[in-house]
Parts: C-alpha cells; structure tokens; sequence
C-alpha cells in the first residue's frame, strides 16, 4: 500500500475571515477586515468581552486571541471590533467541510474551522501531494472566499503541526525526515497537546525545544507526567495516529429532549418519559443505521437546575428497549422522585455505522427486539407516528408516545447533532 | 442608490430549476421590468449562496445596467447594486 499521505486545512483566523468575506461579498462593503485591524468580540458591551479572533494587522500590533477587549484596545486605539455572529460562522464551517468531502472521500471535521483530509488514494486523480494542496487551497479561496493553511504529511499529528507553521494562506509539508529541522527547533509549548502545566513542568527541568523532549528517555518522561507524557514524548517524535475518525467525532450523538406540561416527581412518570424519547432517539438511530455506545439522561429541575448522568451500554444499540433500559439506570443513579423535575433528554453518543456486536453466552434478546422496531418503523413510516403506540401511552396524563416527534428529514436519515444552529444573517 | 437593498419580485421558475427575475418594486413603488440578463453566478462566499444576476432595464429611456441577487437560504430578493 502507497505511503499514505493526510492533510490539515485549517481556516486562517475563521470567525474574522468569515465575517470579512461575508461582509465584503454579500453586504458589499467597500473595506475588508482583514486588511485593517480588527477583532471578533463575543459579547463587545458586556463589560468581560473577550476578543475571539483578529486580523494579521490586529495580531502585527499585538491583540492576541482571549485577552479581554480593554486590553486589546490599549494596544491598538483604532481596532475595529465586530460581534460575533456563530449562525455565519456554522453556515461557513459546513460548506467548508463539504468542499473537503467532494474533494476526498475521508475527511475526520476536527473543530468548527480544521479538518483532517486522506488523500493516499487521490494521487492519480490531483497529482503530487504538494501541489494538489495549493490547488485545493486555491479551490476554497476561489469558491469560499476565505484562505486556509494545508499541513501535509504521513500521519495526523505532523499534518497539524505542519498546518501550525508560518501563516496565512500557505502549504507547509512535516515528513519524518524532516521533524529534526522543521518541528524540533520549536518551543515545546507548541507540540500539539502540551498545555501550559506541562510545559511549566518540562521548562522546571529545562527541557524547553520539542527536540529536547524527543530526546529525552522515555521512562524519565513518563515520571514526570505520566500517561500523557508518553503521548506527548510519541508526538514529539513524530508519531501520531493514522486513521481518520471520518464516522463518529465524539461530540455527535442523537438526542431529544422535552419540557413536560406539568412538572413530575415520581420515578414511574421519569421512567415512562424516557420511554417516549427513546422512541424517537432509537427510531433516529435506526434511519441512520448507528449504533451507540452509551446513553446519556439529562434532568432540568423546576428551579432550573441541570444535571446529566451517562452510562454505557453493554453492547453497541439501536434498539429502543436497550436504550430505555440504560436511560433508567442512569435516571435510578440519579433521581428517586422528589424534586420536580420540567425537563428530561436522552441522548445516546459514541455512535458508529455498523458497530458490530459480541455473541452472547446468555442469549440475545436483540435480535427479536431489531425485528420488532423494524416493524413498528416501517408501520409508522407508512401510516404515520400516531398508527402504533405503546399501551402505556394511553392514559391521559399529557406524556406523548414518541416526545419531540419524527420530523420527516430526520426519519430519511438527515439527523442533526445536539445543539446546532440553524440560522444566519442576511 | 443604497446597495442591498430589499425588493419584491416577480420571477420565473423555469422546469429545469432555473430562476428568472422578471419584474420588480422598489420600496418607493417603482416598477422595473428586467430587459435583459446579461450573466448569472453563483457566490458561495463565506458559505452563504446567493444566486447573481447582472441585468439591463429601460426606464425613463435610457438603459440601465445592475446586478440583483437571490438569497437561497431567505427566499429574498436584493438590488445589489446599479451602475
Ligand atoms: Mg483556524
């Protein structure tokens, strides 16, 4: 198999070159931000705003990302500070992802802004690994309007740090061969994964480049910081994870949540809302063809206090029963009664395609249990939501058999992570 | 002439799912009939898509030339600019 080759697109300053391009190409201003000194603020009247992201001008003159906007101004009088506005910038985060993904068949979104790109097999298809970066990056500015970096290399961890070199707007490579030149001379502070306690702890002992750490004895690594001195050890020399996790980034999930018409206070009533959103979390699941992990309950009480407890499933599920069943552990651990609760969600994570599960010793119930939701689904489907419900649903105490409903995109399989916007500005 | 500005529209949709602008108002009630498109683009900037069109017009007998725009996501209808 070819050597494989992974890049990191990386948006320049994304919320100030979002709000630029927008700016410029939609709203028609004359002046573009990113060529005056300017900030992203979250919240500018509040007293405690801080700044977001900044032009290359802004950064020349010293504002640096999350410094409070009092001292971002006393460094640069004249910075022109916009709000921040997050329905753009998850309209441009997802284009962006989308042009990766028509461009190559792996692509793992690894914050709003960066993505990791497997090119191994596109050599024939875009040429040379370096120059198909420039015509990527290219692409995007011609499409987008925004510019990115592009770290390429062999593994995730040198394509991000490659990404991290000189910017904006450039193609950087970080081979094996060439970490002791490019990525070793560096302050340790800026390997991937080293916050300011670690490398608080390594300058003590005086260990302040990202080659002193590669050169380090593992085992005296390791008893300064433990496990994770082994991962950052591993970094530092180059060594870092292949694969994409193109499938299931962690912090996706299927949930669903309702407010109940009247507050509850006994486990039985805590136990049958569940039910009704584990009807729509596992239906959700089923159009996808995921599987989860783990199932995680959400409580809002009367007076508005959250709280969530998660626990796992014993194996990978779609199944509605196996869900509910784990949902009420996690409400038992958490909730006897008492305490009116107004909210309840569930949402199960760790979702894959596909994810397959173990022979079990003491028969499996989840066979019968999958033929069961593929019939009272393919009922639904046909004959609508209301057609099939549970015999408990029909006492008339205001619980709906499946809360949150099937909205028609989510039943063909369009399923929304947890807590996303919608919107952006005109 | 203010740029992005608001205007009613009376358009065509074409079988194939192509947009026409045909005739519009401005906020001060006067009519314009689009003569003629010149060019039509499409701009994804910043991932917002807008649908360009780059148009002639007659009015008071001289020929005008602007650009109007679609907002896909608002179903809107701006004059972006006229020259
Ligand atoms: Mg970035």
């Amino acid at each position: 198999m070819a050597d494989r080759i992974i890049y990191h697109v990386d948006v320049n300053s994304a919320f100030l070159s979002w709000e630029a391009c927008y700016r410029r190409e939609h709203l028609g201003d004359e002046q573009d931000l990113r060529d005056l000194p300017s900030a992203v603020a979250g919240d500018k009247e509040a007293r405690h705003g801080i700044i977001l992201a900044k032009s290359t001008p802004a950064k020349l003159r010293g504002v640096k990302t999350g410094e409070p906007i009092w001292q971002a101004r006393r460094k640069c009088p004249d910075l022109i500070l916009v709000p921040a506005n997050y329905g753009l910038y998850v309209a441009a985060s997802r284009r962006f992802i989308a042009l990766l993904k028509d461009y190559a068949p792996v692509v793992e979104q690894y914050s709003i802004d960066e993505a990791f790109v497997d090119v191994t097999g596109c050599r024939r298809l875009y040429g040379e690994p370096v120059q198909a970066a420039h015509k990527l990056k290219e692409r995007i500015h011609r499409e987008l309007g925004f510019t990115v970096n592009i770290g390429v290399s062999c593994n995730k961890l040198l394509a991000k740090m490659a990404g991290e070199l000189e910017k904006p707007d450039k193609v950087h490579t970080l081979f094996p061969q060439e970490i002791g030149e490019k990525m070793w001379p560096l302050p340790v502070g800026e390997l991937f994964s080293v916050g300011p306690a670690s490398r608080a702890r390594l300058e003590q002992i005086g260990v302040t480049t990202i080659g002193q750490l590669a050169r380090m004895e593992l085992s005296r690594v390791k008893a300064l910081l433990g496990k994770h001195g082994e991962h950052i050890w591993n970094y530092a020399n180059g060594r870092g994870p292949e694969e994409l996790e193109a499938e299931a980034p962690p912090n996706k999930g299927y949930g669903n949540s309702t407010t109940l018409p009247a507050d509850i206070t006994r486990p039985d009533q805590g136990r049958k809302v569940l039910l009704s959103l584990c009807e729509t979390v596992g239906a959700r699941l089923r159009a996808d063809g995921q599987r989860g992990r783990c199932v995680t309950v959400h409580l809002r009480t009367a007076d508005f206090y959250d709280w969530s407890h998660q626990t796992p499933l014993p194996q990978p599920s779609d199944a509605t029963l196996e869900i509910w069943q784990a949902a009420c552990r996690a409400l038992d651990q958490m909730w006897q009664g008492g305490t009116p609760l107004r909210q309840l969600g569930v949402s199960v994570t760790r979702v894959s395609r596909d994810a397959a599960r173990q022979l079990s010793l003491f028969g499996d119930s989840y066979d019968k249990l999958a033929r069961l939701d593929q019939a009272v689904d393919g009922i639904r489907r046909r004959y609508g939501e209301e057609a099939l419900q549970r015999a408990v649903f029909l006492q008339e105490d205001g619980v709906e058999h499946m809360a949150g409903g099937l909205s028609r995109e989510r039943r063909t399989g369009v399923t929304k992570p947890l807590d996303e916007e919608e919107e952006y500005p005109e | 002439m203010e740029r992005n500005t608001p205007i009613e529209m009376i358009s065509f949709c074409q079988g194939d799912g192509r947009l026409r602008p045909l005739r519009f108002r401005l906020a001060d009630g006067t009519v314009v009939r689009v003569s003629r498109v010149d060019e039509t683009r499409l701009l994804e900037a910043a991932g917002v898509t807008a649908l360009l069109y780059f148009c002639r017009a007659q009015i008071a007998g001289r020929e005008l030339r602007f650009q109007l725009r679609y907002l896909v996501k608002s179903h809107r209808w701006v004059l972006f600019e006229a020259g």
